[in-house]
């Protein structure tokens, strides 16, 4: 019986925002737009969604007068991402 | 299905990698500090050589004009960088123990306590800073420079004050200026 894949993470965005995230300590919003090459609206979309569930905490202000938002993982982001590696390794090598 | 599963793994592991390198120097302040401090050795080398007096002013003169550009350019580094990496994070604490230890050697020197091994104690820090730089970054020369900042603070021991100046100079070159180019170059291959 296989394990159910976390949905939030199941989506090809929003898991390489949390991948991209768990390997840095924080990072702005033009990192990773520029890293996951997704467009503004969608990877704001994606961001929301993440931090509703609590993956990520995003913090929103002023750099120069523009506006600036860096993202940060958080432990519930940290252990889900965990939890998705060994369910997606469970998924592919069945014992 | 599992083509998607498969996928997965693989993006992961690829935003990783790509994340690894975001930790990215591009050899200014190593630079500025291997010109500095090796050009000061030098200079006061040959003034002592010359038989000139005051010849430590080299070092009053240019030290705070390095640490001035330093906290320019860090400080214009920090305004520009996208992401913080625990890299960054780690090595940023390192070189500020470095520079907190770096003080207190110098304190020292000034009191005249320690006037033999003051520039074999300097290249013993260089080493650790160095080392620990070029490992966690991943530059060999780096690493190299460190082994031979140690090695040559040894060698001090068998030399007179003035020519410790010469060695010093070869230190900073190995230690700073050849990993600082370095760094330049795969900075721009990068961005």
């Amino acid at each position: 019986m296989f394990k159910e894949l976390d949905p939030i993470l199941h989506s090809q965005l929003r898991l390489a925002v949390v991948s991209l995230l768990i390997s840095v300590e924080e990072a702005e919003f033009t990192y990773i737009k520029e890293k996951t090459q997704a467009t503004s609206g969608n990877l704001s979309v994606q961001l929301d969604k993440l931090k509703q569930a609590g993956y990520i905490e995003v913090q929103k202000s002023f750099k120069n007068n523009y506006p600036l938002t860096v993202c940060k993982i958080t432990k519930q982001g940290i252990d889900a991402f965990d939890k998705y590696v060994s369910d997606l390794k469970a998924y592919l090598n069945p014992k | 299905m599992e083509n998607t599963e498969k996928q997965h793994l693989e993006l992961i592991t690829e935003i990783i990698h790509t994340a690894r390198k975001s930790f990215s120097d591009n050899g200014t302040v190593y630079l500025l500090w291997g010109w500095a401090v090796s050009i000061a050795s030098l200079v006061q080398f040959i003034m002592i050589k010359i038989n000139m007096l005051h010849s430590g002013m080299v070092w009053a003169v240019l030290m705070p004009i390095a640490g001035i550009s330093q906290f320019f350019i860090l400080g214009r580094q920090k305004r520009d960088k996208k992401v913080k990496t625990l890299v960054g994070k780690i090595l940023g604490s390192l070189w500020m123990a470095f520079g907190v230890s770096m003080c207190i050697v110098i304190f020292y020197a000034f009191t005249g306590k320690m006037e033999i091994c003051v520039l074999p104690m300097i290249l013993m820090l260089y080493g650790i800073g160095t080392f620990v730089s070029g490992v966690a970054m991943e530059v060999k020369p780096m690493v190299v420079g460190a082994i031979i900042c140690w090695g040559i603070s040894v060698l001090c021991y068998f030399v007179n004050n003035e020519y410790q100046l010469l060695l010093l100079a070869i230190a900073v070159i190995f230690a700073y200026l050849i990993p600082g180019y370095t760094l330049r170059t795969r900075y721009h291959k990068n961005v």
